[in-house]
């Protein structure tokens, strides 16, 4: 089995006025060719720093160990140089907000035409014949017109689309999705998940998705992993993640999810408290304070990332006596 | 059937466009279209749309937070629309409201003491009477008594919309408007806030509007849903009939577009997905507002805006409503 991407032990650290912050500890995980792995988590979970990490997109203030190879090289010991020709080209990355990701004052073929210019060698009619082509790909109508069309002139959706396109125009392996869905509308939201299919389908692009919603990851991921307090507390298959869950944490979240099959008006199953601090994280396990099947155990070892069934792995002490969680 | 105990009538409010050097006005967003909704007592009525429909518009109208052009809000007898600052002062004792956003929506230079405290101050409760009840409420929000002499910063986003939920509730009103109270929080701590909610309401009898763009969580705290759609109410009705029957075709696509969180319903799932987007209120399409994206839309449409329409216990503004039974994807095959 050859994996397109394969992380081993990932550490970022960032340097606060207040200490080291643990944002992402020992992550580890592959990501096969032309799969969709999504991982999830809450704010803080150390999923999008994970991506960013990735990405070399953090700043001077992070600290980043561990191995990330990526077509058969290491993205953490490439020089920046080496580290531009594959931003944009084989890994490309479309983020939450695709009004601040554009730049207002170039039109939006122009942007699309950039990324085509910078990574080929070609003229800047072909780098814009590419950005219409693209744009035609991601469904913007009248693409010849809209090429030359400012990102205000854009909506919500479209821009998102536009997005999509820079980040696939040079024919990527792998595309970052990070949140590409949350600022949008659920109508529009329910589109551009159709365009990131379609686009995965047409040009056999390997997807990471990084999300809160579990939603979104039911009808669209192939693989799951659920991330919680800069660590990987479960990971396995969608169908497993939904109906044989073995972690703590994922079912808390899967229960507090109001959902339309379940019954309006009862009482929502919650998580207590809040994420610890990851300024310096308690003894044991991270979720333990806020965990109903915590014992007196769970307090004091850190459990480790465990398989528990077909590739599917989960943090927990008591995953054998507990089962499967329902 | 008992008498509504806030009754919006005909409610419209306009934004004016401002253009050019001088800022001239130079056209209206009708934000908010001749918007009725009667609310019950004790009921949790949810309004949902896409940004842009005007439900946030709504919730400030009702407590004139936006001056609406015309229409009315009853509310004990009295119009909160023409009531002048002394009467709208009472008024807005009993109608209050819960912001989106908890971090912008608390005064982060004041300790919770005087943020919730505030409107007792403004209705000339004593100082010792405010320290009391605020402790009180506090600890009814599920916070405690001394988290009074912190400050906003010191609070995690789910506990400063407690602060907020406490802040509107200090008054004892009888109608809370709650705009979007959950959507900046995670889905544990969204839960938590839910839940809060659903006891305050049992507990105090009070009647909610409950403005959000989710429609699971919507599903879950509602006892009637009003849909909007470009200032309009497009559909409204009670629940169940709403999630399982809807009408409208464009709440059929608004529902049909939420993703589950269960992958083999997912699979099994007819997805209709709406092309294009919500065109600008500030040039609204003839005839029904949803013609341009509705895929059963026809010429009628065009012409002619749908009136609102009784039927089988929900009301829906559509030429060619779905049937009992009836999906979209149905009709689309037929």
């Amino acid at each position: 089995m050859t994996f397109l991407l394969d992380v081993k032990g990932l550490n970022v650290r960032f340097r606060t006025e207040f200490g080291l912050v643990h944002a992402v500890n020992e992550v580890s995980f592959s990501v096969s060719k032309g799969e969709t792995l999504a991982v999830v988590g809450e704010s803080g979970s150390g999923k999008s720093v994970t991506a960013l990490a990735l990405m070399r997109l953090l700043d001077r203030t992070a600290l980043i160990d561990g191995e990330a190879s990526f077509e058969g090289v290491n993205l953490f010991t490439m020089s920046e140089k080496e580290m531009q020709k594959i931003r944009g080209a084989r890994i490309g990355m479309i983020f939450q907000d695709p009004m601040t990701a554009l730049n207002p004052v170039f039109t939006v073929g122009d942007q699309i035409a950039e990324v085509v210019l910078i990574h080929r060698d070609c003229t800047k009619q072909e780098a814009k014949t590419r950005a219409i082509e693209m744009m035609g790909l991601v469904g913007i109508p009248d693409s010849r017109r809209r090429v030359d069309q400012y990102p205000h002139e854009f909506s919500g959706g479209m821009r998102q689309r536009a997005m999509i396109a820079m980040a696939i125009a040079n024919s990527p392996s792998l595309l970052i999705a990070d949140e590409p869905t949350t600022a949008l509308d659920v109508t529009v939201q329910a589109q551009v998940m159709e365009v990131i299919r379609s686009v995965q389908e047409s040009i056999g692009l390997t997807v990471m998705l990084i999300t809160h919603d579990l939603g979104l990851v039911a009808g669209f991921a192939d693989r799951i992993q659920v991330m919680y307090a800069g660590q990987l507390v479960e990971t396995a298959e969608r169908d497993r993640i939904f109906y044989e869950t073995r972690n703590p944490y994922t079912r808390a979240l899967l229960d507090s999810i109001p959902s339309q099959l379940g019954v309006p008006g009862t009482e929502l199953k919650t998580i207590g408290g809040n994420p610890p601090s990851l300024l310096s994280p308690p003894p044991g396990c991270l979720f333990q304070p806020r965990c109903v099947h915590a014992t007196e155990d769970c307090r004091m070892t850190r459990p480790e990332l465990k398989s528990v069934g077909q590739n599917h792995l989960s943090r927990c002490l008591r995953s054998s006596d507990l089962g499967v969680l329902r | 059937m008992s008498e509504p105990i806030l009754r919006i009538e005909n409610l419209v409010t306009k934004y004016p466009i401002r253009a050019g050097l001088l800022r001239r006005t130079v056209g209206h967003v009708h934000a908010l279209n001749n918007v009725s909704i009667d609310l019950m007592p004790k009921e949790t009525l949810g309004v949902v749309g896409e940004s842009g429909c005007g439900k946030t518009t709504l919730g400030r109208s009702i407590l004139r937070l936006v001056e609406p052009d015309s229409g009315r809000v009853m509310y004990g007898g009295s119009d909160v629309l023409t009531a002048n600052s002394s009467g709208l002062r009472g008024l807005r004792k009993d109608l209050q409201i819960v912001f989106q956003d908890p971090y912008a929506s608390l005064n982060p230079r004041l300790p919770i003491n005087e943020i919730v405290g505030e409107p007792l101050a403004v209705h000339g409760v004593t100082k010792a009477e405010r320290r009391a009840r605020v402790g009180e409420i506090l600890r009814e929000v599920g916070l405690l008594p001394e988290h009074g002499n912190r400050y906003p910063h010191e609070f995690s986003g789910g506990q400063r919309q407690r602060i907020g939920i406490a802040r509107a509730l200090i008054l004892n009103p009888s109608v809370l408007i709650l705009d979007e109270p959950v959507s900046a929080l995670d889905v544990s701590i969204q839960a938590q806030i839910l839940n809060l909610l659903r006891r305050i309401q049992l507990e105090k009898q009070i009647s909610m509007i409950f403005i959000a763009h989710d429609l699971s969580v919507v599903r879950h705290v509602s006892d009637r849903v009003a849909v909007m759609y470009l200032g309009r109410v497009v559909e409204i009705g009670d629940r169940t009939s709403l999630y399982e029957n809807p009408k409208h075709p464009y709440t059929a696509s608004l529902l049909s577009a939420v993703p589950l969180a269960d992958p083999v319903t997912e699979r099994s799932r007819k997805r209709i997905v709406l092309q294009g987007d919500v065109p600008s209120p500030a040039h609204p399409p003839s005839g029904c507002e949803f013609r341009t994206r509705c895929p059963i839309a026809q010429e009628r449409c065009v012409t002619e805006r749908p009136a609102m329409q009784s039927m089988e216990g929900v009301s829906v503004a559509c030429h060619f409503p779905l049937g009992r039974d009836e999906s979209l994807v149905s009709r689309l095959n037929r």
